[in-house]
């Protein structure tokens, strides 16, 4: 159980620096019989029911559903930054946060502590995280700004940059890859899909185009189920007529 | 018995497109030609066909045959006051018929057959109505004999006909191959008529119940009537996987009812279910959507979907469409097949209860 993340690693951050999961046979991502309900004022709505799926090295699974199906809060869940009503996530590969997420910023710290904590947090060599955030992302001396200071896109810009310097094996992308304008969105593009090709991906976008071209299946959401479809065409076909 | 009530329509025939209807229209048309001279023998299946009737009926006599009329020519053919004679045959033997001298595979032959007793069924409920049913070669002689009696021939004058033609009949090991021999049929026969699919089979029992009653109120379309899309489309054997695009699971059986307002209940089973799925019931008659409703199936397990519509037109026939109408994933349907109960016939279509050929 030593490289098995069972706890979200930003909403609650470990005392200790930790080693990431090694690349090994038989990584995963498991999803196992995940729930998740949320208490409304006219009762509890069920937001996800019984959810299975494994994500092994390497491959790129999208989820599709129509708005509201429940793809936010799985990324979220998938990533540790909400925990199921039911079920639980299995971390044998180390799984980013969801992409461009700046939920785990202390936002009173500047956007260099910011980098200096996490990269100390997966340990990860400081100087050359902070190298890699800053060329990525093009804040410039906004990094010596606190981050409450930030636009929303500055602050995702940071998130994003932050995820692709800490290298993980499994990405979680939940349709935030357009940040910025037309320059960074290709820049975006070609560090996620280009130059790391061969991480596991879980994409939620309704980007089809994307989809077909880098994923290699699917899990459809409808009305809080979900299915894994290896056939990605049948997969879109049913999240077209959805 | 009625009496002749025109010179010039002695009487209209009606019937299923039977080995006996064809031959019945052929002796008759016969004995009236050989004891009045000219007979001129039409079509009579449509109200556009009352001007070829009109011109038809210009001196000589004129034998209206219909098989599928439609509500304005069933209302031409009550308006002529000729007594109508209607003809009925086996069901199976007929649509096995039809497969042979029309060349339809046996679906398509119920289905034919369905049309022409949908549209004639409102005249064989109408009681100024003779109905004759005529089972096979035997009962030939004694319809003839009805028919001439009917006509208020005298014996001397057809007898020598009859006799001769019944020995020509008979002279044919089945009714379809004396219609062959005997009638200019020009249709050929190249359907395999020694086997009906299984699938059928049911079908065909299930018509030929009604058929033979007279009428219909109540009938079954079983689920091997029901089609699935394909190409060619193929009855349903087995579940449907409900995994997929939305799309059409089911359509068909592509066959006919007599007017009037009709309940259909839609008989179907849903298993592994997951998610819900949102399935559409259309009736459709013909290219109209006579009514469309939309169910959310939330649970495994069987189910009846009910609804109503009024039938206007017997010629078109009717299916019903289960659609998809959304995206699946997960889930498997399987078609039990169709109740059909008429809750009052329409007599809107022409049949005119104060008809003086009433009884």
């Amino acid at each position: 159980m030593m490289n098995e993340l069972t706890v979200p690693f930003l909403a609650t951050p470990p005392s200790r620096p930790r080693a990431l999961p090694s690349r090994q046979d038989g990584a995963r991502i498991v999803a196992d019989g995940i729930y998740k309900s949320y208490d409304t004022p006219t009762g509890p709505k069920h937001v996800l029911k019984d959810i299975s799926f494994a994500i092994g090295p390497g491959e790129k699974m999208a989820v599709l559903g129509r708005n509201g199906a429940g793809k936010s809060t799985l990324v979220k869940i998938v990533g540790g930054v909400e925990r199921p009503s039911r079920g639980e996530i299995r971390r044998k590969m180390s799984l980013s946060w969801p992409l461009a997420f700046g939920g785990g910023f202390e936002v009173a710290m500047t956007g260099l502590d910011n980098i200096r904590f996490i990269a100390r947090l997966y340990d990860r060599p400081i100087r050359e995280t902070i190298e890699r955030v800053d060329d990525f992302a093009e804040l410039g001396s906004n990094l010596l700004l606190p981050v409450r200071q930030y636009s929303s896109g500055m602050r995702a810009r940071l998130a994003f940059a932050l995820t692709l310097a800490i290298d993980f094996d499994c990405y979680l992308i939940d349709e935030v890859i357009s940040v910025g304008d037309q320059r960074f969105h290709r820049k975006c593009h070609d560090a996620l899909f280009v130059e790391r090709k061969d991480a596991a991906m879980i994409l939620v976008s309704h980007d089809i185009g994307i989809i077909r071209e880098y994923c290699s299946s699917g899990l459809v959401l409808k009305r809080g189920h979900g299915r894994v479809f290896d056939d990605l065409d049948l997969a879109i076909s049913i999240y077209a007529t959805l | 018995m009625p009496t002749r009530r025109s010179d010039t329509i002695p009487l209209a025939v009606g019937g299923l497109p039977s080995p006996e209807s064809i031959f019945t229209i052929h002796c008759v048309s016969e004995i009236v030609r050989r004891t009045q001279g000219q007979v001129n023998v039409i079509p009579f299946n449509t109200g556009d066909d009352s001007e070829r009737l009109a011109e038809a009926n210009s001196g000589e006599p004129t034998i209206p045959f219909f098989d599928t009329p439609d509500g304005q020519a069933r209302e031409a053919l009550l308006a002529t006051q000729a007594p109508i004679i209607l003809i009925t045959g086996d069901f199976t033997e007929t649509a096995r018929f039809c497969m042979v001298a029309r060349d339809l595979d046996a679906l398509q032959a119920a289905r034919f057959v369905s049309q022409s007793f949908s549209c004639l069924e409102p005249l064989y409920r109408h009681n100024g109505v003779r109905c004759v049913a005529v089972d096979g070669k035997a009962n030939l002689a004694d319809w003839i004999d009805q028919v001439a009696a009917w006509l208020g021939l005298q014996p001397s004058t057809w007898q020598t006909v009859r006799q001769q033609m019944l020995s020509d009949y008979a002279a044919w090991p089945t009714a379809e191959a004396a219609i062959h021999a005997l009638v200019q049929f020009a249709d050929t026969a190249s359907a395999d008529r020694e086997q009906l699919p299984t699938a059928t089979l049911t079908l065909f029992e299930t018509l030929g119940q009604c058929y033979h009653s007279g009428s219909i109120d109540s009938i079954v379309w079983p689920a091997d009537s029901i089609l699935e899309p394909g190409d060619p489309a193929f009855p349903v054997t087995d579940a449907i996987s409900l995994t997929g695009p939305a799309r059409m699971l089911t359509f068909g059986p592509f066959l006919h009812l007599p007017p009037g307002h009709w309940n259909a209940r839609y008989h179907f089973e849903v298993d592994q279910h997951l998610a819900g799925n949102l399935m559409e019931f259309d009736i459709v008659n013909g290219t109209n959507v006579l009514v469309s409703h939309r169910v959310l199936v939330e649970d495994a397990g069987k189910f009846g979907f009910d609804c109503e519509f009024d039938m206007q037109e017997s010629r078109l026939p009717v299916e019903n469409r289960a659609i998809l109408a959304e995206g699946s994933i997960g889930g498997f349907f399987r078609p039990a097949g169709i109740w059909l109960n008429r809750d009052r016939p329409s007599v809107a279509q022409g049949i005119n209860a104060d008809t003086s050929n009433d009884q």
